[in-house]
């Protein structure tokens, strides 16, 4: 009785634990996980207990399995259903390539992504492959493969004011044009210089630009995915450019494995082979991703 | 030769000694009225008589046969004491009619079911219904409850209820038909109608074991009265000589608090 | 995407809530009476570790409990998980059979000894007592209370989807990212109706059972 009593409360220790180290790059949306993970007492244990799940063998595990079991959520244009009913996405063949190249057949789950961390460790999934913005908190709880797609928040000027404009001080006056609620806005926001500058919301980014164009702003701050494939030589907006140098907001995507796991390297060495070769540049232009360097 | 014989029946709970050795024998046609104070152990007495308590020591007799012997384990196995209790009716205090029958159907059910063990059940069902339906209704004539029999227990009053009871427990032709304070949960208005009933029963020579707080009613009815007190009886007698002139200081105490009311 | 589209996912998505609630009453109810009984034992080590179990699944979220019997065994090392739909439908077993067995309880110990010991008295077995005497009155008093907790059941189904079951509430969320909020209201409305065929239901066997009085 006590034994099962005392292994029984271990266990909700340890789920509380693993939630507990997912407070901070995660929404909470279920009002009952909530309550859970805010208990900041949870967060006390991640470091021991997310290490006692060790990876090591899951190279042999997955081939012995003969498949790798993904966990994903529906994430455009990473993972998601296209009008014909098919599953598809960057992350989704770029999986496939890699599954591939193990000899594994990729099996994708669709997950809860609060839970993502307890998957992993309770073995439901082998890996979370669902842009995956990588940072520390994770990287205490789980391996993660070499940054694969890199995004950030881009300031577009015009060329003709490419001496004036070099940093975001220099545009702590000035007009600034950004897409109502998007990531932009939010980096103009919560930036030191940029947000004593006049922040001008509109609807689509394509008038962000029209607005820097016309020289009715004076910058426009941009997904750099985005901006990247929609000014520059053959565009209608050759004459504007990115401000070299500055990168706001910052995020790589990554793959989570187990701790320590072995999977992760043979990941990564079969992704340098996929950029090697130019499959995953592929991938990237049809998905309208960048890669990371 | 006696119907019913209780020999140095004791019962304890919880190091309490309700019952400390009680002897009576009853006649066929007899019917005992048992009297006393709360607490003196009458009602313990009647339930050991329907095995709803079973005494620490002592045998129980029916017709000349042990049908208990606390000293003889093989008499009170549950499927042996399931059919033994069959010799005793019992009418309860607070009457325990089953709430979701008619009358009719409390006074068959207990019947049917036994009926189901007779071997020539499968092949005369519908007979045998028929049967322990017809005796059901006369039971409950007898009674003076003929115009109430398909109604339930919570749309009858008090008094029908009880009758309804009494009805019940003659349904199983008991050798001895057993009351435990019939009136006390009645209404006074209440309490004549069943004690009616009982006076018939008495007429019809029913045996019964009456145990009562009516005084004027036990004297009436009753051939043989015990007076219990502390678990021993200690007055037994014609209900002329209990009553009328008791021997006992602590009867006659008893007597007069009652008559005082 | 078109309504009619969105309305055939959350349909089929319901299916699932309806799944595990159908599933859960099956097993359940039956599994709560033997638990009960095990609460009523007269054993008492039986009865204490009965009651400690009940204490302990009633004490706790039903979310946790759907957490470990998925995570558990894996988060203990052992190499074994139950299907995500299994997992879910075991905790809600478990969670209401628990729940159950103290509203079965409940009605028959309050049920007078009087009505036991009149059917001794008149001869009955043990089983004849049960099913002939006692039961349709336990039936009576837990049908109300019973009503109250398989309402709440269809509602806590939603919480399967923390193990991702794709429930109703999942799929909704899912559109509400695509930004359409609609679906996610419009999930109140299966809800509503179901609760309304089981409020009817229960309504309806309440009455039937009002013919005498307990």
């Amino acid at each position: 009785m006590k034994r099962t009593l005392g292994l029984i409360l271990a266990l909700v220790m340890v789920v509380l634990a693993f939630a507990g180290c997912q407070t901070t790059d995660v929404v909470q949306d279920q009002s009952g996980a909530a309550d859970t993970t805010a208990d900041p007492n949870a967060t006390v244990a991640p470091a021991t207990t997310a290490e006692v799940v060790d990876g090591e063998g899951d190279l042999a595990y997955v081939k012995d399995n003969k498949k790798l079991v993904i966990g994903y959520t529906v994430y455009e244009p990473m993972n998601y259903t296209d009008g014909e009913g098919n599953f598809t996405g960057f992350d989704t063949e770029f999986a496939q390539a890699v599954c591939a190249k193990l000899g594994v057949e990729p099996e994708f789950v669709e997950i809860v992504w609060d839970m993502k961390v307890v998957e992993l460790n309770s073995k439901a999934i082998d890996c979370i492959w669902n842009g995956m913005t990588i940072n520390d908190d994770l990287k205490a709880q789980i391996s993660i493969s070499d940054p694969y797609v890199k995004n950030m928040q881009v300031i577009i000027i015009n060329k003709k004011n490419a001496e004036s404009y070099k940093d975001t001080a220099s545009l702590a006056d000035k007009d600034i044009v950004v897409e109502a609620g998007s990531a932009g806005e939010s980096v103009v926001a919560d930036d030191e210089n940029l947000k004593n500058a006049n922040c001008i919301q509109v609807t689509k980014q394509i008038d962000a630009l029209l607005e820097v164009k016309a020289g009715t702003a004076d910058a426009a701050v941009l997904d750099w995915t985005l901006a990247k494939s929609m000014i520059g030589e053959g565009t209608d907006y050759a004459d504007l450019m990115i401000v070299e140098g500055v990168e706001l907001s910052v995020e790589e995507y990554g793959i989570g494995f187990r701790q320590n796991s072995d999977l992760c390297t043979e990941v990564n060495k079969i992704m340098a082979e996929l950029i090697a070769d130019g499959t995953l540049t592929a991938l990237a232009e049809k998905y309208g991703l960048s890669l990371a360097e | 030769m006696p119907v019913l014989e209780v020999r140095n029946i004791e019962k304890s709970f919880d190091n309490t000694e309700v019952l400390k050795g009680i002897n009576f024998s009853l006649e066929k046609g007899e019917v005992l009225a048992i009297i006393g104070s709360s607490g003196s152990g009458k009602t313990t007495l009647l339930r050991c008589l329907n095995f709803l308590e079973r005494p620490d020591c002592g045998q129980i007799l029916v017709n000349d046969n042990i049908i208990f012997d606390a000293q003889d384990k093989r008499t009170q196995h549950e499927s042996e004491v399931r059919k033994k209790r069959l010799h005793f009716g019992l009418v309860f205090q607070s009457f325990n009619l089953f709430p979701q029958y008619t009358a009719k159907k409390n006074v068959m059910l207990a019947k049917e079911l036994l009926a189901k063990e007779r071997e020539d059940y499968k092949t005369n069902r519908r007979q045998i219904k028929k049967e322990i339906e017809k005796e059901a209704e006369e039971l409950l004539k007898s009674v003076g409850l003929q115009d109430k029999m398909d109604l339930y227990p919570h749309q009858l009053s008090g008094g029908q209820q009880q009758r309804v009871a009494i009805a019940r427990a003659l349904a199983l032709n008991p050798d001895i038909l057993c009351f435990d304070e019939p009136t006390s949960a009645l209404d006074p208005e209440l309490t004549g109608e069943v004690l009616n009933v009982i006076r018939l029963l008495a007429k019809a020579n029913t045996t019964m074991v009456i145990v009562t707080h009516e005084m004027q009613f036990a004297r009436d009815v009753a051939t043989k009265v015990i007076f219990m007190d502390e678990g021993v009886v200690c007055e037994e007698g014609a209900p002329c000589d209990v009553f009328g002139n008791p021997k006992k200081e602590r009867t006659k105490h008893f007597l007069e608090h009652y008559s005082g009311n | 995407m078109e309504t009619s589209v969105i309305l055939t996912k959350l349909f089929d998505a319901f299916f699932l809530n309806c799944e595990i609630f159908f599933k859960t009453l099956l097993f359940a109810l039956p599994l709560g009476l033997i638990i009960s009984f095990g609460s009523m034992s007269n054993f008492k080590p039986l009865k204490a570790l009965v009651r400690t179990f009940v204490w302990i699944i009633r004490g706790t979220p039903l979310m946790l409990q759907v957490i470990v019997i998925f995570y558990g065994p894996g988060l203990l090392g052992i190499d074994f998980a139950f299907p995500r739909m299994t997992a879910a439908i075991i905790a809600f077993i478990i969670n209401y059979a628990c729940y159950f067995s103290e509203i079965y309880r409940g009605g028959i110990e309050v049920i007078p000894r009087g009505q036991y010991e009149a059917g001794q008295v008149l001869g009955m077995k043990k089983g004849q007592i049960f099913f002939k005497v006692t039961l349709i009155q336990v039936i009576k008093r837990i049908v109300p209370p019973m009503g109250n907790e398989i309402i709440t059941l269809i509602k806590d189904t939603a919480l399967a989807n923390i193990i991702a079951n794709k429930e109703i509430i999942m799929m909704s969320k899912e559109f509400a990212t695509k930004g359409l909020i609609w679906p996610l209201f419009s999930t109140a409305i299966f809800f509503l109706l179901f609760c309304g065929i089981l409020t009817l239901l229960f309504g309806y066997i309440e009455r039937k059972l009002n013919y005498f009085r307990a």
